[in-house]
């Protein structure tokens, strides 16, 4: 039986397409599957949240994604065109913001736009710096900034090339838990301005369910997705609220299931 | 709070202050003959002697002239090889083999088959220098291009910018700090060539300044000409770090 979003979905061609994607890394001349045959739609405008544990591989699924990944099996389409390394259809924002530290927020922010003038650019990198709210900061080098601002600073930067998707690689994981709140907030309104697909990998179970229209939650021993759970919920998001607690029960469970079947004594409560 | 201002001011200049003190004693008392190691006061005699009829200020000028020649060259030789060597294995593998046996020959060594090949002009002179400073330089910039952090070059390729615009604004920027290490270097090693060159075979600059005093038995000239190749030394290091924290002041740590 199809759920709600997936009859919605099916009459549309996905945004992104995965289909029987594997992938395997050699170390020390061994060949160490991470990923095995995935299938996976995105569509258009989605908010895609990707949770598992660490090394399952998800950080790698959005790394394909981007095209940072060559070698793997099977085939990845983009608006119904197979992907062949990257494009400036799609941006990414790092856990480690990377910003190029000997760069003011103005340059790192205008980098992409090498095509336009200089004037162009000028106005452009002002619109994002008025985006994520950094008015005074233009002149600031990396160094001087706090962790949450560097990221706005790689959201602008990203943003500059008017991306159709955007790939977020754990991009809070390293900030305090009330600046992370705040980033949260702050996707959700970048968002609501521009109709971007976005994919968001992350730790944090309640980053997920406030944000994903789907979450993903992947396994390390099935190498793929063990489960795809629709958040029916209206935004904004109560964190609070009974469903929100119920979803995010739901996915915790299943995040465990497989450290709780191996170490039972630990999870007694 | 005064107290530790004012000793660590003073730390610096302490053993230099007893150094001096200890030669004044020993070779004013006659501790030691004075062919062997001149006082203090002859020294000055002879420097205020040098510096009046300009021959110091001619030797050093000289000495300082031409390892600037050479270090310069070195330091556009080096980079265009260091910056090619570093971003194509092949460039790499195709000179490294040459380029370091020619390396660990050191700068005296080829001293004798430069002035057989060059004379004992200024071309021989500039060419010991350059090979004392080209190596450091280039090293170290292969190793900053290769050492640029992989997450710069994936965010250079997400924003899908011209290949040179990634050289330029990433790639360089993001070495610069382990190229300003092999600029330090090469001038420490350029003007320690110098003084080498102009000791085998010169008539003038600081090396010839030493080889005069001992074939004129003139210690206090000896002393002299080190005590000036010292100076000028540390003067150039203390230059070459001062523009290098000029140059990196995004680094965290080097702010001064």
């Amino acid at each position: 039986m199809l759920t709600k979003l997936e009859e919605e979905y099916s009459a549309v061609m996905p945004k992104i397409q995965l289909t029987q994607v594997s992938k395997s890394f050699s170390r020390k001349r061994q060949q160490l599957e991470i990923l095995r045959e995935i299938d996976l739609d995105i569509h258009e405008g989605e908010f895609l949240s990707i949770v598992g544990e660490s090394g399952c591989g998800k950080s790698t699924l959005l790394r394909l994604i981007a095209g940072l990944e060559g070698n793997f099996e099977g085939a990845i389409t983009i608006n119904g065109k197979t992907i062949s390394g990257i494009g400036s259809d799609r941006g990414m924002v790092f856990q480690d913001h990377r910003l190029f530290p000997w760069m003011t927020v103005e340059q790192n922010i205008g980098f992409g736009l090498e095509t336009l003038s200089a004037k162009e650019r000028k106005k452009v990198v002002a619109e994002h710096i008025e985006l994520v709210g950094l008015n005074g900061f233009e002149k600031a080098k990396p160094g001087e900034l706090s962790g949450g601002m560097s990221q706005r600073v790689a959201i602008a930067r990203t943003l500059v090339k008017k991306p159709d998707i955007i790939l977020l690689d754990e991009p809070f994981g390293a900030l305090d838990a009330l600046t992370r709140i705040q980033m949260q907030h702050e996707i959700l309104r970048i968002r609501e301005q521009a109709n971007i697909t976005m994919v968001l990998v992350t730790h944090d179970i309640d980053e997920a369910v406030l944000l994903g229209d789907r979450v993903v939650v992947m396994s390390k021993t099935l190498k793929g997705i063990q489960q795809t759970i629709p958040v029916y919920l209206s935004r904004p998001r109560d964190r609070n609220s009974q469903d929100f607690v119920r979803i995010r029960e739901r996915i915790f469970n299943l995040f465990f299931e497989n450290v709780v079947q191996k170490f039972p004594e630990d999870y007694s409560i | 709070m005064m107290k530790n201002v004012s000793w660590r001011s003073i730390t610096p200049i302490l053993f230099p202050a007893i150094l001096i003190s200890l030669w004044a004693y020993l070779t004013e008392s006659g501790w030691i003959a004075a062919y062997l190691i001149p006082s203090p006061s002859t020294v000055i005699n002879t420097t205020l002697e040098v510096i009046g009829d300009g021959t110091l200020f001619h030797d050093a000028w000289i000495s300082v002239s031409r390892m600037l020649q050479g270090f310069f060259l070195a330091i556009v030789v080096g980079l265009g090889f260091g910056i090619l060597m570093g971003l194509f294995v092949r460039v790499d593998s195709f000179f490294a083999g040459v380029f370091n046996l020619v390396r660990v020959i050191p700068p005296l060594a080829w001293i004798p088959i430069i002035i057989l090949w060059f004379g004992i002009g200024e071309t021989s002179k500039i060419i010991i220098i350059f090979k004392g400073a080209f190596f450091p330089i280039l090293l170290n910039t292969i190793q900053g291009i290769e050492r640029v952090p992989k997450g710069y070059l994936e965010v250079s390729k997400l924003m899908d910018v011209s290949k040179k615009r990634i050289l330029l604004n990433v790639v360089i920027p993001a070495a610069l700090p382990s190229i300003l290490v092999g600029i330090r270097l090469g001038l420490g090693s350029a003007w320690m060539s110098v003084v080498a060159a102009e000791l085998i075979a010169s008539n003038s600059g600081l090396g010839y300044l030493i080889t005069q005093g001992r074939e004129l038995s003139q210690p206090d000239v000896m002393v002299l000409g080190m005590v000036m190749i010292g100076v000028i030394g540390v003067l150039m290091d203390y230059i070459i770090k001062l523009i290098q924290s000029r140059v990196l002041s995004w680094q965290p740590g080097i702010k001064s």
